[in-house]
């Protein structure tokens, strides 16, 4: 009884080829596709506010620390308090329907619910304070946020993508000047600048556990 | 609504508009308390017990989207304020008789971390294991939550209405029936408002009691100088001690001062260094103290004054005559005592007058307290190394005499009203007093307590009492430096404080808030001692130290009352023969839980006892020689019969040190009532205690029960096995031999296999312990537990041997004398090896090393296959077995410091030198544009220790504290011949015995 | 037939002056060879296999059980502790590979030195490593503490940027075992394939030739099927050879490479792979008499089988005792205090009955194979294989934790205690064990019928050249040992 034809001879040469294969594209394509880079990137949730930073930053151009006000003296660059709102608010559109959740948390005192977007794992423990200095720009992890009508997620945050520039910041970093300038672009010039305010800064970015993980 | 539970709402962060209402008190902290992102941060701590989860979604990809997360800003910001930025507040705490100044920091809002104030001259930056722990007790669960009248709950606002009724019936009678019980009080304002109470209710009557107290030294002033005085001893200056049953570095009061000034006393920065002091010990106990004495005497509690008269006897041979008294003292020698421990001893002090300190231990009678201050007045000792300071409550009675005449009026039924402000009587009052039988007599009781315990529960009224950092209030420390207790939260239960007690007392509801809030009334107080204008308040609360002297210290005008001294020498009774069927037993304040009012704390219930090593309870200490008579073994159940019937079942313990016929008993254990982890740790003691003889008595019978009791230790081997680890040497060997600290093999330094660490850049951190001033008071291993959120595992793990504590201080016996032996301390953590044994075998790197020198662990990397630990020679890395943060009360969470991952079972764990601490300096230092400096990092054991044995910083700068202490001729690494090249160094004890009493 | 017989090669009989034997029987024909072992697959089993079968599935059960328990509360179900981090966890790892070993030895280089008498136990033998590294490998995947992130020991990409620590011994093993596994795995299955071609010819019942049929991949038994696989078996042994030493030398540098003592030394490589020899053929005897009794193969394991397996059990048994000599002299020598502690303290310290245990089961038992007349005892063999079985078990006992209860700093010695889930957990491995073994006994040709065939009489070429013309079906042999020899 003869289960296997001579067709079939190639089979097993076929099968470690294909085991193989398989093995291979299953390992890379867990590697790429349920990364963040795929799985958090993109990441748009529903506000309780319609807050437009397009238009708050983009056309009438505030500045990312009037209401990140923490930015360069804490770890949290801080979601501003209803207060910050109401400064303008209470004078801009002060019935506008939109703006009828800011007035509710103003009256009762309790906080407006924003969704978080940024968000890293718990253990790793990020310090916004310190990386303004060195010359971190906004935009540099959190996108164009002046062309966002919703704040979307721009970067993966993940571990890896936060090495690439840990290893190499140099070509990642700005002049102090233009730390929250959403536009800059660097040309030739600035990367001199850039090389030099590192040497400057003497920006040295941990690459070991505890730099970033207690 | 209790306030607990509003604010665990507010993990969905409602903010709180009562809360803001609170703020207009002036306690800002206050709105800080229920900020959302502190309370988010919260969750970080959760990561790693989540992480298994998510990998697995991520694995089988079923979820892109991770749970969404929400953030709550404020609505309005608080002034003072930087998220993510902890602020420090200046408080005190109460240790025993003695104020000790706080800095604590709050991390959005909850209380995190107690330091020592370096302003404060009580703490002097350091602190003590129970002012650590202290944040336990504050977010304790188990806490009274709500008034209960007849253990049904009740309002706070029935409390004032009974308190305002109260009051109006009282003002009418004169305070006829009413007696009002409080602890000791250091507080300006409390005696200030007791006072005004007493003068408004003339027939009131006040009382005062604690069962561990400093009640015999003032007895003992009172008869030395016809006057109450604290002593305060200036320990710096003193070249000879003798310790008289005194253990001033650890149970007695003000042991954080004393402890800094013994250990620079002794301190010596190399062997051509100044002489070190000599401690001499003569206690019944193997006590801190007595470990970390040259020469050290056990003595039965009962013998001391005959020892102190033998010694003064000696003292007059020396030609240093007390007068009067001369005649008193009898013969030089002591039956059974070495002719050297009153002669040589003698000739020492004599030797070194003004030098020298006698300090008698609060255990003994005031004859021996009087005694002592005619020796050292007769030393010259006072003004030099002894002041007397005239207290804050003059009119303090004797705590035993005093309770015994408050339960005898109670059972007679001649007592209305009876207010307990703190403390628990039923509990710790003497037996024979029959405290709880005499409460019962009492139409109306009220008990303001921070848990329901024994007393709380039979009192008519129970009212939670708020916490030190809840509430406001002032004490003065005993060299008169006044300070202010600040609240670093709102009372999580609403709790109230005895002043805020005595003022509803003393003010009807309608009066001025100025006469009812607390904060005013503390305010007014202060405006008394030097800070009248706002500038000066805030000053106060922001040094934490007033800016005067509140007590005046009293010299001039001090003149011996020898007759009085006489007479109560004459009065000193007999020792009793001491034997197997009649033994003596001693009460010992407990090195942990002291009268027992940290028994609900598990940091405190799991720290090793500093001598016994037990955890989770108390034992009965026996001389091995006396054990051995009796036939007793450690673990072996026993009854002890006093003379008069009482008695009490308790484990034994074989104590090396402890006196032969005499027997430890630790007070304070055994609760019945007062939460899951006081109950059923140890055994009660109290009902072998009267008011008689509240402190030793002999005649005590001892049958064993046949039956045998587990205790779990930390560490099972008392002794080094001759290898070189806790190093020492004799003041002599020392000067001839300085480098005697690298008796051990040398650095074998064997070639490296692969690229070695660059240690060439940045700072290079490391750390020095100093093994001769270190005295073994655990304060670090608890400051260690809150500032790295170390779990408690409890009693069965650690028998299992799974203690997670990542600093712990080994304790040795040296020498073959069982009951007399020398004791060697050494805290032991992460010695951050330059060449880490547990780095190479890793198979995930997940430890490995910082360009810093720091042995690095992410906890998340991880997978727990523990050959790191195998492969430590100092054993200090731990894994968590199980899952030990598991169902943690909501309010307890709120102690764990945010900065600090929590770690999930599976994951191995171990000191980390604090790098968040490293972190946040270095950022700082980045921000503001600098280079670190020396100093600018603290790890929390080097900041709790309130002898400054440990150092810490850059060893590459070698101008630096830490470098220049590496050097001292008496550094070694500990285990250097494994080749691991340490980055924390050790510097060898240094033992100075009296060459007269050697051999 | 006449006195030429096989031991000595396929011309000249058994040389009486240096006194061989024959190896099997002479009445053994091809035809009996297939018929007594391929029957045991065929026939109904006997209810002797059903108990067996049962009681090791109950074992299964517990392991079940215990696993499940400590998955869901964690390691602490274990009496592990801080300092012995590693207990029984580990002491099961290396007493299960090092029982593997014998497998690999008996099959690759016994064939590789042409000793035909390993023809008989073979097959069982690297069943028997199968099913060991397969134990084995269970007590690394469970001992961790968080085995849902086992798969970091994997050199896999990534989005941390990490790798794991290739400096880590256990690393090492992650890549040895698993070689070892595959490479044992394709040998014995390769070695099957002629014999399950046998099984498929015999079937009867239509199931039984498809699935017989598949697993022979189309075995014919031409020429070109006998050289290609001769070839591939020859390949096989070969790479698996320096298995046997490089495996139990990766896992001896868990211990060997750290700093403890009793750990750190370097006598442990060949000290441990004697001993896993040791180990390994201890357990073959074990389970060889067993199933020879139950299956009455006595034909095919004969006495010579054993006598010849007992020698070397006595060889390696006395070889491990040397190996605890000389770790007793170098500590004392070395001067070491630490060392000299670790050592005195393992003779006469809180676990001395431990290594007196080891001691007498591993170096004085098999002292008694000195002698002929217990050499060929079947009872005494079969209780000395299994007391080597424990004693083995307590030498990594005793490696590991006695090494570990007690090292540098005395403020940190300690005592294991062995918990309930820490039994179930060795039980039941053995119960995977056992359960494995009773499918394969069961389901598979336990005997090569075909190597068996090639030492018999009828095999011999130059007398019955007619049956290698002709082919017969269902006996499938070598066609001439000359291919063999090549």
């Amino acid at each position: 009884m003869q289960l296997f034809r001579r067709s079939l001879n190639h089979l097993p040469l076929a099968l470690v080829v294909g085991v193989g294969g398989l093995g291979a594209a299953l390992t890379v394509g867990i590697w790429y596709y349920f990364s963040p880079r795929n799985l958090q990137v993109g990441y748009t949730p529903k506000q309780p506010i319609p807050y437009s930073h397009k238009l708050h930053v983009g056309e009438l151009g505030l500045d990312c620390r009037y209401c990140h006000s923490n930015v360069e003296r804490s770890p949290e660059a801080m979601i501003p308090p209803t207060q910050t709102c109401m400064g303008c608010h209470a004078v801009v559109r002060p019935d506008s329907p939109r703006l009828a959740a800011l007035r509710d948390s103003w009256k009762s005192g309790n906080p407006v619910p924003w969704v978080r977007v940024h968000k890293l794992p718990e253990h790793a423990y990020f310090d916004h304070s310190v990386h303004l200095p060195a010359g971190v720009g906004c935009a540099t992890c959190h996108g164009r946020i002046d062309q966002m009508d919703e704040v979307r997620l721009e970067m993966p945050l993940a571990m890896g993508w936060c090495l690439e520039c840990h290893r190499d910041p140099g070509p990642h970093l700005r002049p102090q000047t233009e730390l929250t300038n959403m536009s800059w672009k660097r040309d030739e010039a600035s990367t001199v600048l850039a090389a030099v305010s590192v040497a400057a800064a003497g920006v040295r970015p941990p690459e070991h556990c505890t730099g970033c993980h207690r | 609504m209790t306030n607990d539970r509003v604010f665990w709402r507010s993990l969905e962060a409602k903010a709180q508009p009562e809360q803001a209402r609170e703020r207009a008190t002036g306690s800002d902290v206050v709105k800080q308390s229920i900020d959302a992102p502190g309370l988010i941060r919260l969750r970080r701590r959760q990561f790693l017990s989540l992480s298994g989860a998510i990998s697995a979604l991520v694995g089988i990809g079923c979820s892109i989207r991770r749970p969404v997360e929400k953030i709550m800003p404020y609505t309005e910001m608080p002034a003072d304020v930087t998220v993510g930025v902890p602020s420090h507040y200046a408080s005190v705490l109460t240790r025993r008789g003695e104020a000790l100044g706080v800095v604590v920091q709050s991390s959005e809002g909850r209380p995190t971390k107690v330091e020592g104030n370096p302003e404060h001259p009580g703490s002097a930056g350091g602190t003590d294991l129970q002012a650590q722990a202290a944040l336990l007790d504050l977010y304790d669960s188990e806490r009274a939550r709500t008034p209960t009248l007849q253990g049904a709950p009740r309002t706070y606002a029935e409390v004032d209405a009974v308190l305002a009724e109260l009051a109006g019936q009282l003002a009418a009678s004169g305070g006829a029936g009413l007696r009002v019980l409080s602890e000791p009080s250091l507080s300006p304002t409390f005696v200030r408002l007791r006072a005004a109470l007493a003068a408004k209710l003339p027939n009131a009557v006040f009382h005062t009691y604690a069962p561990v107290s400093d009640s015999n030294e003032r007895a003992g002033t009172q008869l030395a100088f016809g006057r109450p005085l604290l002593v305060q001893h200036r320990l710096a200056g003193a070249q000879v001690i003798v310790a008289l049953d005194s253990d001033f570095l650890m149970t007695e009061t003000g042991s954080v001062e004393a402890a800094r000034g013994f250990a620079n006393g002794r301190h010596m920065d190399s062997a051509a260094g100044k002489q070190p002091n000599r401690l001499y010990a003569v206690e019944p106990t193997l006590s801190v103290t007595g470990s970390n004495a040259d020469h050290r005497l056990s003595l039965p509690a009962q013998s001391i004054a005959a020892y102190a008269k033998a010694l003064a006897a000696a003292l007059v041979g020396q030609g240093i005559s007390l007068g009067a008294l001369d005649s008193e003292l009898g013969r030089p020698e002591l039956a059974g005592v070495a002719s050297p421990w009153t002669l040589a001893v003698a000739r020492d002090l004599a030797e070194h007058r003004g030098a020298s300190l006698v300090i008698a231990g609060s255990r003994q009678p005031a004859a021996v307290h009087a005694l002592a201050h005619a020796m050292n007045s007769a030393l010259g000792n006072v003004g030099r190394t002894v002041v007397y300071v005239t207290p804050v409550d003059a009119e303090e009675p004797l705590h035993f005499p005093d309770i015994a005449s408050l339960a005898r009026d109670m059972a007679a039924g001649k007592v209305q009203t009876l207010l307990v402000l703190g403390g628990n009587p039923v509990l710790d009052a003497p037996a024979d007093v029959q405290f709880k039988e005499a409460l019962a007599k009492v139409p109306l009781s009220l008990c303001l307590s921070g848990w329901r315990h024994e007393t709380g529960e039979l009192c008519t009224w129970h009212v939670p009492q708020a916490h030190a950092l809840e509430s406001w209030g002032d004490q003065v420390s005993r060299i008169g430096a006044y300070s202010v207790q600040q609240p670093l939260i709102s009372p999580l239960f609403k709790g109230r404080s005895d002043t805020s007690l005595l003022a509803a007392l003393l003010a009807p509801a309608a009066s001025a808030v100025s006469e009812r809030d607390p904060y005013l009334l503390v305010k007014a107080t202060a405006a008394m001692h030097g800070a009248d204008d706002e500038r000066r308040w805030q000053r106060l609360l922001q040094r934490g130290v007033g800016p005067r002297n509140v007590s005046q210290i009293t010299l001039g005008g001090l003149s011996l009352q020898t007759a009085a001294i006489q007479s109560a020498l004459r009065a000193l009774p007999e020792a009793a023969q001491l034997g197997l069927d009649s033994l003596e037993v001693v009460f010992l304040a407990d090195n942990k839980l002291l009268d027992g009012r940290h028994a609900n704390n598990a940091w405190l219930q799991e720290l090793p006892d500093p001598i016994t090593r037990i955890t989770w309870d108390n034992a009965a200490l026996i001389a091995p020689s006396t054990a051995q008579a009796l036939g007793v073994a450690s673990g072996d159940m026993l009854r002890l019969t006093s003379s008069d019937a009482r008695s009490i079942e308790i484990v034994a313990w074989v104590q090396p040190g402890q006196a032969p016929g005499s027997i430890g008993l630790p007070l304070g254990w055994g609760r019945k009532r007062g939460g899951k982890h006081a109950l059923g740790a140890g055994f009660d003691v109290y009902p072998l205690r009267t008011s008689g003889a509240p402190h030793f008595t002999a005649g005590v019978k001892l049958a064993k029960l046949g039956t045998r009791y587990p205790l779990s230790q930390t560490q099972e081997h008392d002794v080094m096995e001759g290898r070189p680890i806790a190093l020492d040497a004799t003041l002599d060997a020392y000067r001839e031999h300085p480098n005697f600290g690298q008796r051990g093999s040398p650095d074998p330094s064997p070639p490296p296999l692969w690229k070695t660490q660059d240690y060439s850049q940045g700072p290079q951190w490391g750390m020095a312990i100093d093994l001769n001033r270190c005295v073994g008071c655990s304060a670090c291993v608890i400051a260690c537990q809150s500032e790295n959120n170390i779990p408690v595992v409890g009693k069965d793990q650690v028998a299992r041997g799974r203690a997670m504590a990542w600093l712990r201080i080994d304790r040795y016996y040296v020498g073959d004398d069982a009951d007399q032996p020398e004791v060697a301390f050494q805290p032991v953590s992460c010695q951050h090896c330059e060449q880490a044994p547990c780095e190479n075998v890793c198979p995930v790197n997940a430890t490995s090393h910082s360009p810093e020198g720091l042995n690095d662990i992410a906890y998340n990397r991880c997978i727990g296959t523990r050959y790191c630990m195998n492969n430590c020679p100092y054993k200090v890395r731990r894994f968590n077995f199980l899952n030990n943060n598991l169902d943690i009360p909501e309010t307890q969470k709120m102690v764990h410091n945010p900065d600090v991952t929590l770690r999930f079972r599976g994951v191995v764990e171990k000191c980390t030198y604090c790098v968040q601490r490293i972190q946040s300096s270095k950022i700082a230092a980045k921000r503001e544009g600098r280079e670190l400096k020396d100093g600018d990092v603290v790890t929390a054991c080097q900041q709790a220790c309130p002898a400054e044995a440990i150092t810490f910083g850059d060893i590459r700068d070698a101008t630096s504290a830490v470098s220049r202490a590496r050097e001292v001729d008496r550094n070694y690494a500990l285990l250097a011949e494994v080749g691991t090249r340490p980055r924390t160094r050790f510097l060898g004890k240094v033992r100075n015995p009296n060459p007269e009493m050697v051999g | 037939m006449s006195a030429v017989h096989p031991i000595g090669g396929p011309i000249a009989g058994p040389i009486a002056e240096i006194g061989e034997t024959r190896l099997l029987p002479a009445h053994l024909t091809p035809a009996l060879v297939s018929e007594q072992v391929t029957s045991v697959t065929e026939r109904p089993a006997r209810w002797g296999w059903w108990l067996y079968f049962g009681i090791s599935l109950l074992f299964l059960g517990v392991l079940a059980v215990s696993v499940s328990y400590l998955f869901w509360e964690g390691i602490g179900v274990w009496g592990n502790n801080s300092p012995i981090a590693w207990a029984w966890d580990i002491t099961n790892f290396v007493w299960w590979i090092g029982i593997g070993h014998a497998g690999t030895l008996i099959s690759a280089i016994l064939f590789l030195f042409r000793q035909r008498w390993r023809t008989s136990i073979n097959r069982f033998a690297e069943a028997m490593t199968i099913f060991a590294v397969i134990c084995a490998l269970l007590f690394p995947l469970i001992h961790v503490g968080r085995p849902w992130h086992i798969y970091y020991t994997l050199p896999l990409p990534n989005q941390m940027g990490m790798w794991p620590n290739f400096k880590s011994p256990l690393l090492w093993d992650v890549f040895a075992v698993g070689t070892y596994f595959t490479v044992s795995l394709l040998f014995w299955y390769v070695g099957l394939i002629p014999d399950l071609a046998t099984a498929r010819d015999r079937a009867r019942s239509l199931f039984r030739k498809r699935v017989y049929g598949f697993a022979a991949l189309g075995w014919r038994g031409s020429h070109r099927h006998w050289r290609h696989y001769e070839r591939a078996y020859l390949i096989l042994a070969g790479l698996s050879t320096p298995l046997v030493l490089s495996v139990h030398s990766v896992v001896s540098f868990d211990f060997a490479t750290s700093v403890i003592p009793g750990w750190h030394s370097t006598i442990f490589p060949p000290y441990f792979v004697a001993g896993a020899v040791f180990s390994g053929f201890a357990m073959v005897m074990t389970l060889m008499l067993i199933a020879r009794q139950v299956f009455g193969l006595k034909d095919m394991m004969t006495l010579q089988h054993l006598e010849l397996m007992n020698k070397i059990m006595l060889v390696t048994g006395s070889l491990v005792g040397f190996a605890y000599a000389t770790e007793f002299f170098v500590a004392m020598y070395s001067g070491n205090e630490y060392e000299r502690y670790a050592f005195t303290n393992r003779a006469t310290g809180p676990y001395w009955w431990a290594y007196w245990i080891m001691l007498s089961c591993n170096v004085l038992s098999p002292q008694l194979f000195w002698f002929k007349r217990w050499r060929t005892s079947l009872p005494v063999m079969f209780v000395v294989s299994i007391l080597i079985n424990i004693g083995m078990w307590f030498e990594r006992f005793v490696i590991i934790v006695t090494s570990l209860h007690r090292d540098y700093l005395p403020s940190s010695w300690g005592y294991f205690r062995p918990t309930l889930v820490d039994v179930g957990c060795f039980l039941g491995s053995l119960g995977l064990f056992f359960t494995l073994f009773a499918l394969f006994i069961r389901w598979v040709p336990q005997i090569a019928m075909f190597e068996v065939k090639a030492i018999l009489p009828g095999a011999q070429p130059n007398q019955h050249r007619h049956r290698v013309e002709r082919h017969e079906p269902g006996h499938h042999a070598p066609p001439a040992l000359a291919s063999r020899e090549a």
